[in-house]
Order: C-alpha cells, then sequence, then structure tokens
C-alpha cells in the first residue's frame, strides 16, 4: 500500500520578475515502512519536496497524497490535524521549545492536540527512556548537548505515533560521534516502530540503510 | 470552559523556565494593571465612603428625611396634632417641629454671623439616630431651658467661649406691616458639638425649640422634621403618603429634594473622577498588548515548532488570550489589594505624609536659615475645613466586582490582536527565519 503518491508535483519561486522552478514535475510513489534516502546538492529542493509533503509549504502545481489525504486540498485545520496524526517532522536544528523541558518538548505535541496529559506525559516518559535519556526529562535544552537535544527531537516525532518520519537533514548540526548515534536511534526507532522514513540527507553512506534511494537534481528525480 | 492545553501553554509562555515566576516584561504588565487599578479603587471609596458620610450627616442632621412645613402660622396645639398625625404612619421613626433663623453671636473676645437652628429639649431621645453624628466636644448636650444654647466647635473658637460662658445674640424679628425689629438676648453655652462635617456645622448653634419661635415666630422659620425607619426606601412615596394624611395647607418635602444640587455635583465630581481614573487603566490595558506582542514575538519560534507538529492555530490564539486574562486577573488582584489597604489605612497615610513633609521642611528650613524660622506653618493635605474630619471608607462591593470584571476582560480584549496574529504565523516561514 502506498503511504505517499507524488504526481507531476511543480513547485516554482518568484524573485522579483523571475521565476526560479526549484522542482519540476516530480512523481513517485511510496510505500508504508520504506526508508527512503533523498539526498542532492545544496539548493536541489530536498527540504523544499519535505515540506511540501508535510504541508508545510505550498506546491505550485500536482498533488501530493499522504495517507490518503490529498495534503494540499485540505483546509488550515485539517492540515494541523493530518500533520499531528500522520506526519513526524525532524529538522536539522532541534528546533525544541527553550523554556520547556525535554519531558514537556516531547509531550506537547501529544498534549496540545487533545491527548490527556497524564497519557502524553506517560507516553513521553516511555520514549526518553527508551533512548536512554530518563535522567535528562527535567533538563531544559540549554542544558542538554548538541546530541541529546537531537534524540529528544526525534523522539518527539514519535510522540503521536505518525505512519511518517520526514526528517531533513538531522545529523547536519551535529559531530561524526553524535552524528552516529542519532542515526543509528532513527533508524532503530523507526524499524520498532514500523515507521515511513523520509530522510534528506548529505551523507552518502547513509544510502546503503534505506530501502530506497533518491536523488534530486535540477528539480528532477533520479532512483539510484 | 478553560482549554487545559492552551491553558498550560500560557502559563509555561509567562513563567518561563521559572515555571512559578512571571518573566520582566509580563510582570511589568501585572504591576502596570494593579498599579492602575490602586487610584481607580481607592478614588471610589473614599468619594463613595465622602458622600455618603456627607450626605448623612446632612440627611440626619441637615435637612431630616422629610420638612413638613405649613402655609399658615401653625401654634402648638396645631403642631402637636400634626406630630401625632404623622407619627401614625407605617415607617415613620421620629417626627419633631425645628425652627431655624439668622443672627450675630457676641463674646468678649468675638463676635460672628451665626445660624439658628432650635431643637426640642429631648432632642437626642426623640431622634436617636442624631447622636451618632453629633460630637460633644465639651461639656453636654443640654437644651433644657430657654437660654440654653449648643455651640459648634468652629463658632467656640470664634467666640473663645467655653461652656458656663454667656454670649449675647442679635436677631431680627419681622413684625407684619413694620421694619424688622432687632432682639438681643442672651445664651449660656451648655455645650460645644462637632458634627464632622465643617460645611454642615460651621456657623451653628442649637437653642432651645421655644427660644427659636420666640425669635423666629414666621412660618418660613418652622417645620415639622421627620425621620423615617428607611429614608432610601420609596422615599417619593413616603413624602405622598405624609402629604396626603396632612391635607391642604402643608407642603412636603424630602431629604432628596432638599438635597439633590449638593448629591449630584458629588456624584458628578466622582463620575469624573472615576473617568479619568478609567483611562489610566485603560492605558495600562494597552501595556499589556504590547507586554503579549513582546511575549509573541519571543516564543515565535517555539509557537512555529508546535504549529508544525499539528497544533492548531487556535489552540495557540486561546493561549495568548489566557495570557492577557492571567495578566489581568494577576494585576487585578494585586490592585485590588493594595487599593483596599490603601484606602482602609488612608487618614493614617495622609498623617503620615503630612508629618514626613512637615518634619523635611522644618530640616529645610534650619539648612537655609538656622537662626530664623522662614515659616511655621505646617502644611495640611487635606484641610478638614472642606472635608469631613476623618475620611471614611465605603466598600462598595458590586463596584469593586464590576471594575474586577471589566479590568479583567479589558486586558483579555488587549491581548486580543496579538493573540490573531500568533494563530495566523505561518510555521515555514519563522522556521526559515531562525
Amino acid at each position: 500500500m502506498s503511504n505517499i503518491i507524488v504526481e507531476k508535483l511543480y513547485k516554482s519561486f518568484t524573485s522579483g520578475n523571475e521565476e526560479l522552478s526549484i522542482l519540476s514535475d516530480l512523481s513517485f510513489e511510496i510505500e508504508t515502512n520504506t526508508k527512503v534516502i533523498l539526498t542532492g546538492n545544496s539548493g536541489s529542493g530536498k527540504s523544499t519536496l519535505l515540506n511540501l509533503i508535510s504541508g508545510m509549504d505550498n506546491i505550485t502545481s500536482g498533488k501530493i497524497i499522504v495517507d490518503n489525504h490529498n495534503v494540499h486540498s485540505l483546509d488550515e485545520n485539517s492540515l494541523s490535524l493530518f500533520r499531528s496524526q500522520s506526519i513526524g517532522l525532524i529538522f536539522q536544528f532541534h528546533y525544541l521549545l527553550k523554556d520547556f523541558t525535554a519531558l514537556e518538548n516531547v509531550m506537547m505535541p501529544a498534549f496540545m492536540t487533545g491527548v490527556n496529559k497524564l497519557d502524553a506525559v506517560n507516553r513521553a516518559k516511555d520514549l526518553i527512556r527508551e533512548i536512554g535519556l530518563e535522567n535528562r526529562m527535567n533538563h531544559f535544552p540549554s542544558q542538554l548537548s548538541g546530541g541529546e537535544r537531537q534524540r529528544i527531537a526525534v523522539v518527539r516525532s514519535l510522540i503521536n505515533d505518525p505512519g511518517i518520519i520526514l526528517a531533513d537533514e538531522p545529523t547536519g548540526n551535529l559531530d561524526e560521534l553524535n552524528s552516529k548515534k542519532v542515526e543509528e536511534l532513527l533508524f532503530e526507532l523507526v524499524t520498532n516502530h514500523g515507521k515511513t522514513l523520509f530522510l534528506v540527507t548529505h551523507d552518502m553512506d547513509l544510502t546503503k540503510r534505506g530501502d530506497i534511494h533518491l536523488k534530486l537534481e535540477n528539480g528532477k528525480l533520479s532512483s539510484l | 470552559m478553560i482549554n487545559s492545553s492552551s491553558f498550560y501553554l500560557a502559563m509555561r509562555f509567562l513563567t518561563g523556565k521559572k515555571k512559578f515566576l512571571f518573566n520582566k516584561n509580563i510582570l511589568g504588565a501585572v504591576l502596570g494593571i494593579g498599579l492602575s487599578l490602586i487610584p481607580l479603587i481607592v478614588v471610589l471609596e473614599i468619594s463613595s465612603g465622602m458622600i455618603e458620610g456627607i450626605t448623612k450627616r446632612y440627611m440626619e442632621i441637615g435637612s431630616y428625611h422629610l420638612q413638613v412645613k405649613s402655609y399658615n402660622n401653625i401654634d402648638k396645639i396645631i403642631e402637636k396634632s400634626i406630630v401625632e398625625k404623622i407619627n401614625t404612619i407605617y415607617g415613620v421613626k421620629s417626627v419633631f417641629p425645628v425652627t431655624t433663623g439668622i443672627g450675630l453671636a457676641y463674646s468678649e473676645n468675638g463676635r460672628t454671623g451665626i445660624s439658628f437652628k432650635a431643637l426640642p429639649e429631648n432632642y437626642f431621645s426623640i431622634d436617636t439616630s442624631a447622636k451618632q453624628y453629633i460630637k460633644i466636644e465639651n461639656g453636654e448636650f443640654k437644651l433644657d431651658t430657654r437660654d440654653s444654647a449648643m455651640l459648634s466647635f468652629e463658632v467656640s473658637r470664634i467666640l473663645d467661649v467655653i461652656p458656663g460662658d454667656r454670649i449675647k445674640i442679635l436677631t431680627a424679628k419681622q413684625v407684619p406691616g413694620r421694619r424688622p425689629v432687632l432682639k438681643p438676648s442672651y445664651l449660656t453655652v451648655r455645650g460645644i458639638f462637632s458634627t464632622g462635617y465643617y460645611e454642615l456645622d460651621a456657623l451653628s448653634i442649637y437653642i432651645n425649640i421655644d427660644k427659636g419661635k420666640s425669635l423666629f415666630s414666621d412660618k418660613g422659620s418652622n417645620f415639622i422634621a421627620v425621620k423615617l425607619d428607611d429614608p432610601f426606601d420609596n422615599i417619593e412615596g413616603k413624602t405622598k403618603e405624609v402629604r396626603e394624611r396632612l391635607g391642604t395647607g402643608f407642603i412636603v418635602y424630602n431629604w432628596y429634594d432638599l438635597e439633590r444640587t449638593m448629591i449630584d455635583s458629588f456624584n458628578t465630581t466622582k463620575s469624573i473622577l472615576l473617568f479619568i481614573m478609567i483611562i489610566i487603566v485603560l492605558v495600562a490595558a494597552m501595556n499589556i498588548s504590547s507586554a503579549v506582542v513582546m511575549l509573541v514575538l519571543e516564543q515565535e519560534e517555539s509557537i512555529a515548532m508546535l504549529m508544525s507538529t499539528g497544533v492548531l492555530s487556535s489552540v495557540i490564539t486561546r493561549a495568548f488570550i489566557y495570557v492577557g486574562f492571567i495578566i489581568g486577573l494577576f494585576g487585578t488582584i494585586s490592585g485590588l489589594l493594595l487599593g483596599m489597604a490603601i484606602s482602609v489605612n488612608i487618614n493614617i497615610i495622609i498623617n503620615l505624609l503630612e508629618s514626613f513633609i512637615n518634619w523635611g521642611y522644618i530640616i529645610l528650613q534650619y539648612i537655609i536659615s538656622p537662626f530664623y524660622l522662614l515659616n511655621d506653618k505646617n502644611l495640611i493635605i487635606v484641610d478638614t475645613s472642606y472635608y469631613l474630619e476623618q475620611i471614611p471608607i465605603k466598600l462598595d462591593l458590586y463596584s469593586i466586582l464590576f471594575i474586577s470584571i471589566s479590568t479583567i476582560l479589558l486586558s483579555v480584549g488587549a491581548a486580543f490582536i496579538p493573540a490573531m496574529r500568533a494563530g495566523k504565523l505561518k510555521p515555514m516561514e519563522i522556521l526559515r527565519k531562525h
């Protein structure tokens, strides 16, 4: 069963009078529980593609269907609901809420979208224990190392139990050791929890760990 | 119904890492509301207290609840029958004759124009409520002889007399068809009183009713004073009832007719003062708006992140409306408490202020002129010549409730626009920016 369907996707930006084409006529399908590794040069549109799949950015034309939702035809509330239920986002920067503890950071997406607070806390604690940071639950992001912050960001993406994890260079800001740790964690969690992973990276070694390796070049997608 | 997730978010945005303390901007907004409410509460409580204090004094010992005047001169027998008739009306507490007039008073040490009020010798036992508004400063309240006189504190000060002293009075008696005849008489000071309100008693002398009637016999100087159980309950109806009971030949005024100008003037002054104070609260509410705008800017990244995880924009908007509500609530509570504390202790505060300023002034004078005191007059912040000797306080709970609810609603209103803007933030644009 296809988890993500992209049909004739175009995305362009207007800069002054000039129209800059980023993605051109992209079409592909991703099955459930597949690990997709997307590579490409800087500025090739990798992050843009992820943002379009999550509905964070608007398409120029085409269609994106995720979990049977035609993402770009949803109204604002339905789009929020779709994001909370179907998508887990991990960014290059952790974007943890600076005044909230690690535990709060993980539980907020669930609590804020209608889950009972106690359930959200318990679910967040389980996830934090799973990554071995139980002793850091009550620490603020400023009290965590870069690797720890990103690991917290990874489990935050899983709190609402979405079917798809969209990860945009999650190790891009980390040193080699922490990068390895986060990569391991990400693949382990995605496998254990049975998620579809769409990972954007520059790390060619990671391509070996994916089921599909896609490369974006000049707005076109090629399967390697 | 409070949405728990929005409320949690609001509280966490407000407190930040400290969890139990507001951040500086928010604390400033809370203080702003609190401080702006203090003058409003103080003005409200003091003006209400003063208006009530003055009005009640006028009602109880000035105009009384009702005044019955006759179109003709009435003798003692008719007067007694009028008193008996009015006394049978339900809700009437006491009825007694009063005579008023003006004249001059002399003593060896001074002289002054005075306003006479002639009362029955057993006035305090007929009108029991009057006792609480007439403070005996010296001597005793006795009008049992024709030459008895009770002097106001101010008259006794001008004439420089004490109980037991004799004073001379000069009154004018109107004789039909002839010029007014000046009549000198002598009175013995039996006591010195104060009503607590200068305007009401400044030049007053209470004398015996029989003496009063002999001095001022014209019909315009005499009336029957009526006290009711509740002068605020259907006063117009009670006025009409007395008028109907007495029939033609009488005119009945109630306290509101007699004091309307004064009461309206007080209430207008109070309204203007409150209006000015409300403007201060409005300005403070604008401060809430800017504090919420600042908070939205500070938390922009967090808002974007939450929205990217699927949090509805309405949850974010509601959270910032709660922020306004919480600021308003804490500001209102602090303002009310401080305002009430200041109001209740206003007399002590004014006395302390006067003392501090006067001490400071004396020290300053000694510095400027060590051997010669430039000015030995003390500063008086509130001159009791114009106001009540002790500023009364009235805790008007309905007004306080109204102010509290209005301030909180105003705070919520002030937070509304920045809250709406927070809900409309585009997460992608914010995350790109950061």
